[in-house]
């Protein structure tokens, strides 16, 4: 995708791979991602448990825990390089450049403060948010406009009855309304990516496509650039521009959202694609795929796919594949495909 | 339709008084099912949907006896359960299984699974002998495609997929009339749901079962399901046969479940949301009709009068002022 | 925490090996050699009547080890019992914690004396003493427990599988129940340790010709600039046993909950 003329890039994965260490031994859990999202752009992350999808998130939000290591790749974040920065730095970027979002908004939101205070306790921080340039404001003043500034961005993520919402307490809003919450919290700074991690997996399906409503509106309003990473094809069909499949710690596809659902090129993208009914035509069959999400500590050899893959030929269980770019925006990770040739 | 339905659920109704005050006075009560009424003929699957707070899981529990109904009437093959003792109760249990909704907490954790599938078969006298039950307990594990080797294991040493064919083991041992299954494929992955899904069919067509299935995931209901339900705050606002609820929904709520379902197709873009508002707690309902808050075609007589179920089309049930005004 | 075990094994066997040695050392007096510093003859060195303070410290370590165990043994047993018959049959709870209560409100050490002078001085009275002392923390604990551990799924599930209220207290509910009982009676055996040391020391103990480690501090209290070795040796006994025992509590806490997983 590099020389690609366009939006500039945001984010640029390049390589990456880190080990984890569980129970002393080190484990991969991230072999070789490399992934780009332009400005504007919405990247879906799809993969199930162990994929690595939201180890991929903490690495570029330089939040990795502390028994992971990068082992090799670089991570560019508006062409700045994130490995390698002291723990300062990482937070002065992330208050800057990156908005996480995650599944549970009970554990992001403290218990103990209202929600407007919550989040007008973001303009303490970044006071230049509300003044306009050289103006100076008085610690009175600078409370008063923060709160007001807190109102209206409750009232961006469409909370009914903002002023009233802002003097109660998490505990007193539904899940879908501290989702909304955080989300604004996530906007205020006007951060240059936004990672999404699972935000409507804990919601009800009605409360679920309210939320995502509200991120497509505010993709328009406010050109946002999002990496949203769900186990939910249905989501990433609504949302993304394109998609990023990863499986067991590895990137099997990567694509525009269209040409993946029309023709996804690895097997386990298609039997993702295959596993789920589709609602609105007719009594599908179900295709299950068999086996299990492997083990990290213990691996299967070469392709991680390979014993559950229908199509696994001999090289699939020694060798590991790397990725081959099938057009333009269009690359997979697998031995029955040859650059530039698909199958 | 000569046969008796499995299950016949008339009017039953649950109320949990909330106590409040100095003393614990009663200070209200949170109406979790309230006059629900269904039967489900042998053979066939039953889906019921709804969010949370909707009273299916309640429901479930009436119907294995874990709660007994504040009102109205519960039969199984014709005949009330509601007042079983001693034999009569164990023969209702072996009857009627629920697996749960969290497989993992289903488990005694410090039981292997070979003693988790021998127990009820022993408690319910299902078995002469233990070498009778421990063949039991392997034929039942073969049916849900589980190695043997498993038996020895216990529940932290599985995979979530693993538990959950281990849970649908230890009821089908029992060879029940009726299997509940409240949320099968929630804790999951989704590679791993399609196999429960595949199995749970199959048994169901080679053992002749019937099954109440409860989810808040249409796709699977619809897959699955003969006649489905749409609960909401503890009432059946839509019942009809699978492909007719979804083909044409009659109720407002249905149509907003069905088209809040994100569809995996980026040529067709029209995720709608058509609730508005948050799926609301049971201890406020609201008047009238529960769902007018949130309904985009409320009118004054929503907010004063509940609507009963009513036949809007041959076996097709809606409880709604203006049937058929929403569409997908 | 291996080493930890090895030691108390040791403790354990030389109490045990202690028997070997002959009781009427106790009995025996040997003024000749009284108030002898330690060693080579005498490990430990000698008491106010001759008698070896090694031999003395080893026998009461069999009697100190065994009166500890077998209260905690006991405390357990009753505070289980009573504990999950609270948590599971709720017309009982309220009367039975009630009780409880009662015995938690009076201090334990004034709850042990009073209850030890009653019933006259010796090892086995000041031990029954004390399980009525420790039993109601065990049935608290288990109680809360077992309310908690009520509510679960599983306990549903098995309902409806057709296990009964007994079947489901004994072996369901108890063995999931039981863990924090018992790993805080592990690091408790340590305390009442110390605990009837210390009744032995201000007179609720055994009698002078029954070496308990708090009445030989006790008696050598009189000598302790004499000879402070008649203090020090039955002290660290005491000290170095309820360490390990604590250490040993906490490791068996971490190694015997089979939830734990990697």
């Amino acid at each position: 995708m590099a020389g690609v003329a366009g939006p500039a890039a945001v984010l640029e994965v390049e390589g990456l791979c880190v080990e984890l260490s569980i129970g002393g031994k080190p484990v991969r859990a991230l072999n070789n991602i490399s992934l780009t999202v332009r400005a504007g752009e919405t990247l879906g992350l799809v993969g199930e448990s162990g994929s690595g999808k939201s180890l991929t998130a903490l690495a570029v939000a330089g939040l990795l825990p502390d028994n992971a290591k990068v082992i090799a790749g670089s991570i560019r974040l508006m062409g700045e390089p994130i490995l390698g920065k002291s723990e300062a730095e990482l937070r002065a970027l992330r208050a800057r450049s990156i908005a996480l979002i995650f599944q549970n908004p009970t554990t992001y939101l403290n218990p103990l403060l209202t929600v407007g205070k919550q989040i007008a306790e973001i303009f303490d921080v970044n006071p230049r948010l509300l003044a306009a340039d050289g103006e100076r404001l008085s610690h009175r003043k600078c409370r008063q406009r923060a709160w007001r500034a807190a109102i209206n961005y409750l009232r961006l993520v469409h909370i009914p009855d903002p002023e009233r919402v802002a003097r109660q307490y998490p505990f007193e809003l539904s899940g879908g309304m501290q989702q909304r919450a955080v989300i604004a919290m996530a906007l205020i700074r006007r951060p240059h990516l936004v990672i999404a991690d699972e935000i409507t997996t804990a919601l009800d399906v009605t409360v679920q496509a309210q939320i995502l409503r509200l991120l497509l509106e505010l993709r328009q309003s406010t050109g946002m650039t999002l990496l949203l990473i769900t186990h939910d094809m249905g989501i990433v069909a609504q949302l993304a521009d394109n998609v990023a499949v990863m499986y067991s710690g590895s990137l099997v596809e990567r694509s525009d959202v269209a040409s993946l659902f029309k023709a996804a090129r690895h097997p386990y993208s298609q039997a993702l694609l295959e596993a789920v009914p589709t609602i609105h035509d007719g009594r599908t069959i179900l295709r299950a795929i068999p086996g299990g999400i492997p083990s990290l500590t213990n691996p299967p050899p070469g392709c991680r796919f390979h014993p559950r893959c229908l199509r696994a030929v001999d090289e699939c269980s020694r060798l590991k594949p790397e990725p081959i770019s099938l057009g333009p925006s269009h690359s997979v990770a697998c031995h029955l495909y040859q650059a530039g040739q698909p199958a | 339709m000569s046969e008796p339905p499995v299950i016949a659920v008339d009017g039953v109704t649950k109320h949990f008084p909330v106590r409040g005050g100095l003393f614990a006075a009663k200070a209200g009560s949170i109406k979790a099912v309230d006059g629900v009424g269904f039967d489900i003929q042998p053979g066939r699957t039953f889906g019921l949907v709804g969010e949370s707070g909707c009273g299916k899981s309640t429901l479930a529990m009436l119907l294995v006896k874990l709660l007994e109904p504040t009102a109205g009437r519960i039969s199984l093959d014709g005949e009330s359960i509601s007042d079983l003792k001693g034999r009569a109760l164990k023969e209702f249990r072996r009857r009627v299984q629920l697996v749960f909704q969290d497989p993992y907490g289903s488990l005694d954790p410090r039981q292997r699974m070979l003693s988790a599938l021998i127990e009820p078969l022993a408690t319910l006298g299902l078995a002469a002998s233990r070498a009778d039950a421990v063949k039991k307990a392997d034929e039942a594990f073969e049916l849900v495609g589980l190695d043997a080797e498993i038996l020895k294991r216990l529940p932290h040493e599985l995979s979530g997929g693993q538990r959950q064919r281990v849970v649908i083991a230890r009821a089908l041992a029992l060879a029940p009339r009726l299997m509940i299954l409240d949320e099968p494929t929630s804790s999951v992955d989704v590679s791993v749901q399609a196999q429960i899904l595949s199995l749970l069919e199959r048994l169901k067509q080679s053992r002749g079962l019937t099954y109440l299935l409860i989810s808040h995931n249409l796709v699977v209901v619809r897959y699955m399901s003969d006649v489905v339900a749409v609960m909401y705050l503890g009432k059946i606002v839509e019942m009809a046969r699978s492909s007719a609820l979804f083909a044409a929904p009659q109720h407002p709520y249905s149509v907003a479940l069905i088209s809040a379902i994100p569809v995996p197709d980026p040529e067709s873009r029209k995720l709608a949301a058509l609730a508005r508002g948050d799926v609301p707690s049971p201890v406020n309902t609201p008047s009238g009709c529960r769902y007018h808050p949130r309904c985009p075609y409320a009118e004054g007589i929503c907010r004063e009068s509940e609507p009963a179920l009513t036949e809007v089309r041959s076996g097709h049930f809606a409880a709604c002022h203006f049937p058929g005004l929403a569409t997908l | 925490m291996a080493g930890l075990i090895v030691f108390l094994s040791i403790l354990v066997v030389g109490a045990v090996a202690s028997h070997l040695i002959a009781g009427s050392v106790v009995r025996g007096v040997e003024f000749a050699a009284k108030l002898a510093p330690p060693d080579v003859h005498y490990w430990f060195g000698t008491d106010d009547y001759g008698r070896d303070l090694f031999s003395m410290v080893l026998l009461a370590a069999n009697l100190d080890l065994m009166a500890a165990l077998s209260i905690v043994a006991a405390a357990i047993v009753i505070g289980v019992l009573l504990g999950a018959v609270a948590g599971f049959v709720k017309r009982l709870d309220q009367p039975l914690m009630r009780v409880t209560d009662v015995f938690l409100s009076i201090p334990s050490l004034v709850l042990a004396m009073a209850i030890a002078s009653v019933l006259g001085r010796s090892i086995a009275n000041l031990s029954i003493a004390l399980v009525f002392v420790w039993w109601p923390i065990y049935c608290r604990l288990m109680r809360g427990q077992v309310l908690s551990e009520k509510e679960k799924p599983y306990v549903k599930a098995l309902t409806t599988l057709g296990v009964g209220r007994l079947r489901m207290i004994f072996r369901h509910i108890i063995p999931n129940a039981i863990f924090p009982v018992v790993a805080r009676a592990a690091a408790d055996v340590g305390l009442i340790l110390i605990t009837m040391a210390a009744l032995s020391y201000i007179g609720f103990g055994p009698g002078p010709y029954v070496p308990e480690w708090g009445s030989l501090i006790a008696a050598g209290q009189a000598y302790i600039f004499q000879a402070p070795w008649l203090v020090v040796f039955p002290g660290a006994a005491i000290f170095l046993t309820s360490l390990s025992l604590n250490l040993v509590g906490d490791w068996a806490r971490d190694a015997f909950d089979p939830r734990l997983r990697s």
